[in-house]
């Protein structure tokens, strides 16, 4: 069966969200059932809305800060889903605008979905338990970091050469703690509910 | 390899064995499939569902496992009303409702009194533990096995390391074991001078090399003990399939056996990096490769419940009483027994010890259930320095190499020793990385109000930054000897804390001793200098977040000051029928035989006086194959003509004789 | 192919002479290594989670392809023979011409997972039993007679000139089970006439079962469980039934019936060249990718090349390459075809499998740098510390 025309939007739109090129969404083979488990998490109309909304503002060079705060958290949500194959617990006020009728909870979308996370493409890893590399593999010393010009590349969202510039200074300031994981307090903590470290007390033995 | 013989509960029933095995975990198969081969009829009784012998069953685990949203060491395995097993997802931490109050809730299987939580899981599924387990096998040091007299504190052993370095290489053949044994020559766990692994050694991760490279030769002092210790990196021995090494047993060599249920699978391990809860292709041991080598004298019976053990004659002990059910999903089950010349419960620690109280069994010394151990693991986590490029986490075993420089030394008369593993998968076991590093660059979730976070981080921005932040992750997980003490216990109450099928839950009382306490506070120094000398950015804390402790929180008075410490569980419960001399304080003798019947045995890490630093499974292990030799000789003096004390019943081999 | 082409015209014929016998040895790691992108494609075709029952069926064959190309290179260098695996001509353009076969069997193309795919298996894999006309008179007929003719050549070359003029190789080429694993039994070293029967027993067996059985030999020469021979794992997944343990090579299976659903793969044009993709290198990344895993590809037929003449322990950078190779070869399956009207129909792309010169000098350099950076010894520990990863490939 032919990819349908939702299909091919929806990945030419997640393009942007992601930062991997069309490619290595397809290459995931879970287009069709993150298109429909993001309809099916908060409703088609808000979905398409937010499609909607998300392309202008990528036509228009906005991005993320032409969304409206639901529309920003279902962006995350989407982009979660690509990167981990999993759905996460969404932010209770968006949760609560959408009026979802689902429990507000992490869940993995399929097996398959898990082993597809582009999560462990950043780091050039693969995922726990799938996708073995082969013996001895784990001694070799990583490939370098990528810098923000090749995914661009590669997306097809070049930056102008000033911008380029200035973010190349920024890659190498230290990571705010905000973007960072804080500790697991119980081993069930779904990852999506962790809080961030800067919500965590510093150790200071 | 194929898969072992299983057959149905009634069908094991009614039927008079040589021996019967309670729990086909590690212990209870090697031990069943020695007497097999000696010709002894043994019956496997297993508590838990099987299927994972076949490469279909195998498979629903690993998508079981794929479909969990925390992976914890139970998340390939499917939950079981029937036999419920502990799972570290029982516990969540509370906010204490007065000061030095319980800071966690627990509503599993375990009936947890505090005041700190028992954080250890087992499995109660074919395999047991021993299908989660990491596959990490370094030997006991023979200080280990004299804490008391060598340092004054624990329990000591009624036996030496040097009583059981035959049989860890044993075990280690039986496993199938990789590493340096000259290394380990140089700890002073392995004493033949001759001796060497039937594999090479799992390859160190870059992560080794690198931290290797920084560490090797560096002197970190700890303030507590005040030892000066000498960083080493060290591989560690793993269960695992490497490289065959052609120089093992003489020369012979060693033929690395394969996955159970699909054939030429398995005879290496190619890095999938799951070990725990499960290796896809099975390159990691399991119990389920020893059922594969059972023989017709072993029948092995899952869903099979053991609710207590029958007293027999005198003080022996007849047989067990047993329960099977169809559907693990329902709790109906239907009541047999087995009788047997020999009974060996070796179901796991905690399940041991609430056999032997249900039963009212080997209670002279009162010790039963007393003494419960683990390794309290403590976390600490930071980021390689950019400069230094990525380390490369989420690669490899679990971990591939650890410190062992304070395992060792008379620092342990003042704080617990300590051995620490070099991680390999990031951050994963303090916060849920790599996810939870997603959800914190996106920002998804809200802030703690609950509103939609304004910062975002989205398309090749977030790309960039997960590499970095992901691809940086260092983790030390330090695992601190807990020794015995009697007030940490299993017991029973079955009059209020029964599980579905109508056992008695365990009640677990658990706190952790000053010494234990002083050695997180020195493994906590020695991991900051650690970073320090990486150059690396230390993210550990150990800080209630909100108000809310970490599950582990506990608070300590080093120096003066208060300071706030964290442990895990370790998944190594030990020490519930303590092994000794003396029947009047111990529970089981050196061959792990009830001191108070004759026939009865209680296999495992629970016969264990002491468990210094080492993982315990290849103790255990080598304990089963020197116990499986003391019950094949039991068996034979059972069955000589003369002087018969048990019913008398032709066997197999003695049938033998007589006509030859 | 470099010399199976050639020997196939030639005609049914016994090799008389060693230099003759090598020459056959050569073709038949090239007749070996012909099935593998031809099931790899059929494998890595199927939907991630689906038809898992023939995912790995086909994946126990391709390993044992491995394994036969391994055990004739072990064959060739004992008889003082240089295996050739890294050359142009070495992969054989698909759709191929199956060599050594009746000239009446269709060219053997890149299927997805489908009966027709299937097909295509059971005919490569055809026992002799099951042949019309089993005659050498009648020329070529199977890879079975193949393999019997090596056999009959080596034995009588043993009698005539004694086994030291035949087995004149160099021990220390020979791959064995240390660096060869996760294959139908295990790979073997050749060092004499007892050895290279046994290989070429192996290798017939696997293929088209033991002495008219559907077996294969592997539990009575490995001590590994009965399995089925290749032609008949094939066939239960065609037939989507399995055999019963008293099934014959002629009767159809009559055991269980096996869940094999077609749907779950991603249909192909298999026969899609590199130049056709290019067309629409602007508009799709499969250009590029195609171009990409056939680098690989001839990365993966360099590290082999090297494990066969001299460095069996270099099979430890091999066997990551080929997994780095089931990564390429799944995300492109995923993706729609670049060709509108193609992807119109619900064609996805697939790799073509296409290996030219300039595959191999690039690859050459590589290969080169990592196997001397890699500094691997036999007998000592695989420790690929030494090695470096670049973003997107294992090494180098």
């Amino acid at each position: 069966m032919a990819i349908s025309a939702d299909v091919r939007e929806f990945v030419r739109s997640c393009v942007p969200l992601t930062g991997f090129a069309e490619y290595d969404l397809y290459g995931t083979g879970m287009a069709d059932l993150y298109l429909d488990t993001a309809r099916a998490q908060v409703g088609e109309e808000h979905f398409a809305a937010f499609l909607r909304a998300w392309i202008a503002a990528v036509e228009e060079g906005e991005g993320a800060a032409a969304l409206s705060p639901t529309h920003l958290e279902i962006a995350r949500a989407v982009t979660y889903l690509w990167y981990t194959g999993a759905w996460p617990r969404m932010a209770p006020a968006a949760h609560a605008a959408l009026r979802r009728e689902k429990a507000n909870v992490e869940f993995v979308a399929a097996p398959a979905a898990y082993v597809e996370g582009l999560v462990w493409r950043t780091f050039d890893g693969h995922p726990a338990g799938a996708k073995p590399p082969g013996y001895g593999t784990w001694s070799v010393r990583p490939p370098r970091p990528r810098t923000l010009a090749e995914p661009r590349r590669e997306a097809g969202t070049d930056a102008p050469a000033e911008q380029a510039a200035e973010e190349r200074a920024a890659e190498e300031a230290a990571v705010p703690a905000a973007k960072l994981p804080g500790p697991l307090l119980a081993r069930g903590t779904a990852p999506s509910t962790v809080m961030t470290a800067d919500d965590v007390p510093g150790d200071e033995i | 390899m194929t898969a072992p013989p299983t057959v149905p509960p009634a069908a094991a029933a009614r039927r008079h064995y040589d021996a019967v095995v309670v729990g086909a975990g590690w212990a209870g198969s090697l031990i069943a499939r020695r007497l097999g081969e000696k010709g002894w009829d043994v019956l496997v009784l297993e508590a838990g569902n099987g299927g994972t012998e076949t490469w279909p069953g195998y498979l629903d685990s690993l998508d079981t496992f794929y479909s969990a949203v925390a992976k914890v060491p139970n998340s390939a395995y499917r939950p079981n009303r029937a036999v419920p097993s502990p799972d570290v997802l029982d516990m969540a931490p509370v906010r204490a409702t007065e000061p030095g109050g319980k800071e966690f809730t627990a509503d599993g299987y375990f009936v947890q009194e505090g005041p700190l939580p028992y954080g250890t899981d087992y499995l109660r599924a074919l395999g047991g533990a021993g299908m989660h387990w990491l596959g990490a096998v370094p030997r006991m040091h023979p200080d280990d096995f004299r804490v008391r007299a060598g340092y004054g504190y624990g329990r000591d052993w009624p036996l030496t390391a040097a009583d059981l370095q035959p049989y860890y290489a044993r075990a280690e053949r039986e496993m199938g074991v990789a590493g340096d044994a000259a290394e380990q020559r140089g700890l002073g766990v392995i004493g033949d001078p001759a001796y060497v692994y039937p594999m090479h050694t799992v390859p160190p991760s870059y992560i080794d090399r690198y931290c290797a490279e920084r560490l090797d030769g560096h002197v970190v002092t700890e303030p507590v003990g005040g030892q000066a210790g000498e960083l080493r990196v060290t591989a560690l021995p793993q269960a695992r399939n490497s490289t065959p090494d052609p120089a093992y047993d003489g020369g012979r060599g060693f033929r690395p056996a394969g996955a159970a249920g699909l054939p030429n699978y398995g005879e290496r391990c190619v890095g999938n990096a799951s070990c725990v809860p499960i290796c896809p292709v099975q390159a990691k041991s399991s119990p389920l490769r020893v059922q594969a080598g059972f023989n017709g004298n072993v029948t092995l019976a899952t869903r099979s419940v053991v609710t207590r053990v029958l007293r027999g004659r005198g003080g022996t002990v007849r047989g067990v009483e047993y329960r099977s059910y169809g559907d693990p999903a329902t709790p109906v089950s239907e009541p047999y027994t087995a009788e047997a010349d020999i009974v060996v419960l070796a179901a796991h620690a905690v399940e041991n010890a609430r056999l032997l109280l249900f039963s009212e069994l080997a209670a002279t010394s009162g010790q039963v259930g007393r003494n419960l151990m683990d390794h309290p693991t403590m976390l600490a986590w930071a980021l390689s320095a950019e400069a230094d490029g990525p380390v490369g986490p989420y690669r490899g075993p679990g971990h591939t190499s650890g410190v062992e420089v304070f395992r060792f030394g008379d620092a342990r008369r003042a704080r617990a020793p300590f051995r620490i593993e070099l991680s390999n998968w990031g951050w994963s076991w303090a916060t849920g990385a790599p996810m939870s590093n997603v959800a914190a660059a996106l920002g998804v979730g809200g802030t703690a109000d609950g509103e939609v976070r304004p910062d975002p981080t989205f398309g090749p921005e977030l790309r960039r930054l997960l590499g970095s932040v992901i691809g940086r992750q260092l983790q030390l997980q330090i695992a601190i000897e807990q020794s015995a003490d009697p007030a940490n216990r299993v017991t029973i109450d079955p009059r209020r804390h029964r599980d579905p099928m109508g056992n008695p839950r365990p009640i677990i009382a658990y706190d952790l001793d000053r010494h234990v306490r002083d050695g997180m506070v020195a493994a906590r120094h020695v991991a900051r200098a650690i970073f320090a000398r990486l150059g690396a950015t230390d993210h550990t804390t150990y800080r209630p977040q909100n108000g809310v402790p970490p599950i582990g929180h506990l608070t300590h008075t080093y120096d003066g000051r208060e300071v706030h410490l964290a442990y895990r569980g370790a998944g190594h419960g030990a020490g519930t029928h303590i092994m000794g001399t003396d029947a009047k304080t111990s529970v089981v003798d050196s061959y792990q035989r009830t001191h108070d019947h004759p026939n009865l045995y209680a296999a495992g890490c629970g016969s264990m006086p002491s468990i210094g630093t080492s993982n315990p499974t290849v103790t255990m292990a080598a304990l089963a194959l020197r116990s499986a030799d003391h019950i094949d000789r039991h068996l034979a003096d059972l069955h000589r003509p003369v002087a018969v004390r048990v019913p008398a019943r032709q066997h197999p081999a003695a049938r033998q004789e007589a006509t030859s | 192919m470099i010399n199976a082409g050639a020997l196939h015209a030639q005609g049914f014929k016994i090799p008389a002479t060693v230099p003759e016998l090598r020459t056959y040895l050569q073709a038949a790691i090239e007749v070996e290594h012909l099935t593998i992108p031809v099931y790899m494609t059929g494998m890595y075709t199927i939907r991630a989670g689906t038809n898992r029952l023939a995912y790995f069926t086909i994946r126990s064959v391709v390993l044992e392809e491995m394994l036969h190309m391994t055990l004739a290179a072990n064959l060739l260098n004992a008889v003082g023979g240089e295996p050739n695996v890294a050359h142009p001509e070495f992969v054989a353009e698909y759709p191929a011409k199956l060599p050594f076969s009746s000239d009446t069997i269709p060219y053997i193309g890149l299927r997805h997972f489908s009966p027709e795919a299937l097909e295509t298996f059971l005919r490569i894999e055809k026992p002799r039993s099951l042949l019309p006309n089993p005659d050498d008179d009648a020329g070529w007929t199977s890879i079975g007679q193949f393999y019997d003719a090596i056999r009959r050549g080596l034995v009588a070359l043993v009698e005539e000139h004694g086994p030291a003029a035949v087995f004149t190789g160099d021990a220390r080429k020979q791959v064995g089970p240390e660096d060869f694993y996760n294959s139908g039994g295990e790979a073997f070293a050749v060092t004499g006439l007892p050895t290279a029967l046994k290989a070429i027993e192996v290798i017939s067996d696997q293929g088209e079962g033991a002495d008219d059985t559907i077996f294969t030999d592997d539990d009575r020469i490995f001590g590994e469980q009965r399995q089925l021979a290749h032609y008949f794992r094939f066939n239960e997944i065609y037939t989507g039934r399995g055999y019963g343990p008293h099934d014959l090579p002629s009767t159809p299976p009559s055991g269980p019936l096996l869940d094999v659903d077609w749907d779950d793969a991603y249909p192909i044009y298999g026969d899609s060249k590199v130049e056709d993709y290019r067309e629409y290198e602007e508009t799709s990344a499969v250009y590029r990718e195609a171009v990409g895993f056939n680098a690989c590809y001839a990365r993966l037929l360099g590290y082999l090349h090297s494990a066969f003449n001299g460095h069996p322990r270099h099979m430890a950078l091999a066997v990551p390459t080929m997994l780095e190779l089931r990564d390429r070869a799944q995300w492109m399956y995923r993706n729609p075809h670049p060709d509108p009207d193609l992807a119109d129909e619900g064609c996805h792309a697939s790799p073509t499998f296409e290996l030219e010169q300039a595959h191999f000098d690039e690859a050459g350099e590589i290969v080169r740098r990592t196997v001397d950076a890699a500094g691997l010894r036999t007998g000592e520990p695989v420790d690929l510390g030494a090695l470096a990863a670049a973003p997107g490939r294992r090494f180098g």
